[in-house]
C-alpha cells in the first residue's frame, strides 16, 4: 500500500471507524486514540496490507483495540439483566425511534452490538464481520438476528407503553 | 420455493429480507404476505425500524493529523533564518579573523635584531673603543621609540652601579645625573667597565648573577610572550585545513536555538545562535 492509498483509507474510513468506537465505548478520547493506534499500525504494516482489503483490515485491528479498552474497563452488560421497567425511564425521555433505538443498542451484548453497528454503520457482510470479530459466518448472522429481535421487541413494548 | 409466513418464521423471514439475502421473487412474494395481514404489517415496520442508521455529523477530530506523507521535506529554515545564521557566520568569522590578525601585529613590534641589541652574546668581547662603547652605551632609537608610540615618553638613566632604568619622563622624573661609563668587556657572569669618577678613571667589576623572572626586563617580558602569541597563532592558521565545523540546531523547544562548533587540532570554539 503506497503512502497516497494509506491517505485515501485514512479519509475514507477514518470517520467510520471513530463512530463505530465511539458507539461502543462512550468515550472520545479513548476512541480517537484507538483510531489513532490503528492507523499507526496500519502505517507500519503498509507494505503488507493490501489496498482492497484495507477495510476490514483497519476495522479488526480498530476492533482488537476496543475489545482490549473494554476488557480492561469491564463495560459488559449482559442482556438477562436487563429489565422491562427500565424503558420505562426511557419514555420520560423519549425523542423517537432512532434515540430509543441509540439507547437500546447499548443495552445488547458485546458480540450482537458489534456484529449489528459493523452491519448497519458500515455495511460489511457476514464474511467481513467474522474476520473482523472472529465470529465464525453463522454466529455473525446470528448474533444479527438476535440483535434485531430485542431491538424490535424492545420498541414495540415502547410503542404499546406509550 | 414459495416461503409462506406464519407465526414461527415470520421473524426470521422478514430478518432476511431486511438483510437483502433473498432475492426479487422470494421478496416479492413475502411483501404479498406481509401486507395482506395487519399483524405482520406491524411487525414488518418495527423490523425495519432496527437498522442503525449512524449520525454522519460525528468524525473523526482533527482526521488529517492521520495522514502520512512519506519523504516530506521538513523546512528548518526559512529564508531571514538563513540570512541570520550566515551573517552571524560572518560576523564570528570576521572578528575571529581580526582578532588573531591583531595578535599577529602586536607581536612584531620589535623585531629579533633589537633583541640581539640587548642581548649580546657572551663571546662578544669589546675593546675600550670611545665610538663603539658610546653606540653600546647608547639604547636603540627603536626601544625609545616604542616607549613614545605607546603615548608615554621615557627617558633613560644610568645609574652608579652600571645600570639603565628606563624611566617615565614625566615633572615627577629624578634629575639625578648619571656617571659616564665605557663598557670594557661582557662575559657570562661579569662586565668589566670603566667608569670616570671625579674625573678619576676607575676599572670596576660587576658579577652577573643568574638571571630571573624579577630580573627581566619589561621589553624582555613583552618579547617572550609575544613569540608565544606568535607561535600559537602560526598554530592555528596552519591548522585551518583541518577545521571541522559542525552545527547542531535546536528548533522544537521554545527557545529555538543553533549550536555552532568549530574544532581544529589545536583550536576549539563553540557558540550559540538563539533564533526569534
Amino acid at each position: 500500500m503506497t503512502p497516497s492509498q494509506y491517505n485515501q483509507c485514512v479519509k475514507d474510513y477514518a470517520d467510520g471507524v471513530f463512530r463505530f468506537i465511539l458507539k461502543n465505548l462512550k468515550d472520545s478520547d479513548e476512541a480517537q486514540n484507538i483510531v489513532q493506534n490503528t492507523f499507526e499500525k496500519v502505517w507500519i504494516k503498509r507494505d503488507v496490507v493490501i489496498f482492497e482489503k484495507a477495510k476490514s483490515y483497519i476495522f479488526t485491528i480498530a476492533y482488537r483495540e476496543m475489545i482490549d479498552v473494554i476488557r480492561a474497563k469491564k463495560k459488559f452488560t449482559s442482556m438477562e439483566s436487563i429489565k422491562e421497567e427500565q424503558f420505562n425511564s426511557l419514555g420520560a425521555g423519549y425523542t423517537g425511534v432512532k434515540a430509543l433505538l441509540d439507547k437500546l443498542v447499548n443495552k445488547l451484548p458485546e458480540n450482537q452490538r458489534t456484529a449489528i453497528l459493523l452491519r448497519d454503520y458500515e455495511g460489511h457482510d457476514y464474511k467481513t464481520i467474522s474476520e473482523i470479530t472472529g465470529m465464525t459466518e453463522p454466529q455473525v448472522k446470528i448474533n444479527i438476528f438476535r440483535a434485531r429481535q430485542f431491538l424490535k421487541d424492545c420498541i414495540g413494548k415502547m410503542e404499546v407503553l406509550i | 420455493m414459495t416461503m409462506i409466513l406464519d407465526k414461527d418464521n415470520y421473524e426470521f423471514l422478514m430478518f432476511e429480507m431486511l438483510e437483502g439475502n433473498l432475492d426479487d421473487v422470494e421478496a416479492n412474494n413475502l411483501i404479498q404476505q406481509i401486507n395482506a395481514s395487519p399483524f405482520y404489517q406491524k411487525e414488518w415496520q418495527l423490523m425495519q425500524h432496527t437498522l442503525v442508521v449512524p449520525n454522519m455529523e460525528i468524525g473523526m477530530p482533527n482526521k488529517a493529523g492521520l495522514e502520512k506523507h512519506e519523504g516530506k521535506t521538513l523546512l528548518l529554515f526559512t529564508w531571514p533564518r538563513l540570512v541570520s545564521i550566515a551573517a552571524s557566520l560572518l560576523f564570528i568569522g570576521t572578528f575571529g579573523i581580526l582578532y588573531y590578525s591583531s595578535e599577529k601585529n602586536e607581536s612584531q613590534l620589535t623585531s629579533t635584531s633589537q633583541i640581539n641589541h640587548l642581548n649580546p652574546t657572551p663571546s662578544e668581547s669589546l675593546t675600550a673603543s670611545p665610538s663603539k662603547v658610546d653606540s653600546i652605551v647608547q639604547l636603540p632609537k627603536s626601544i625609545v621609540n616604542i616607549g613614545e608610540s605607546r603615548t608615554e615618553s621615557f627617558i633613560v638613566q644610568k645609574k652608579s652601579n652600571g645600570f639603565q632604568k628606563r624611566v617615565k619622563n614625566d615633572s615627577s622624573a629624578s634629575t639625578y645625573q648619571p656617571e659616564l661609563m665605557f663598557l670594557h668587556s661582557i662575559e657570562t657572569d661579569k662586565i668589566v667597565y670603566q667608569s670616570i669618577e671625579n674625573k678619576m678613571q676607575q676599572t670596576k667589576l660587576f658579577n652577573l648573577a643568574p638571571p630571573t623572572a624579577k630580573s627581566q626586563t619589561k621589553l624582555q617580558r613583552l618579547m617572550v610572550k609575544a613569540d608565544a602569541i606568535t607561535k600559537t597563532s602560526q598554530l592555528i592558521w596552519n591548522d585551518l585545513p583541518n577545521l571541522t565545523f559542525r552545527m547542531s540546531p535546536n528548533l522544537k523547544s521554545r527557545n529555538r536555538s543553533i549550536g555552532i562548533e568549530i574544532k581544529g587540532e589545536t583550536i576549539y570554539a563553540n557558540a550559540i545562535i538563539e533564533l526569534k
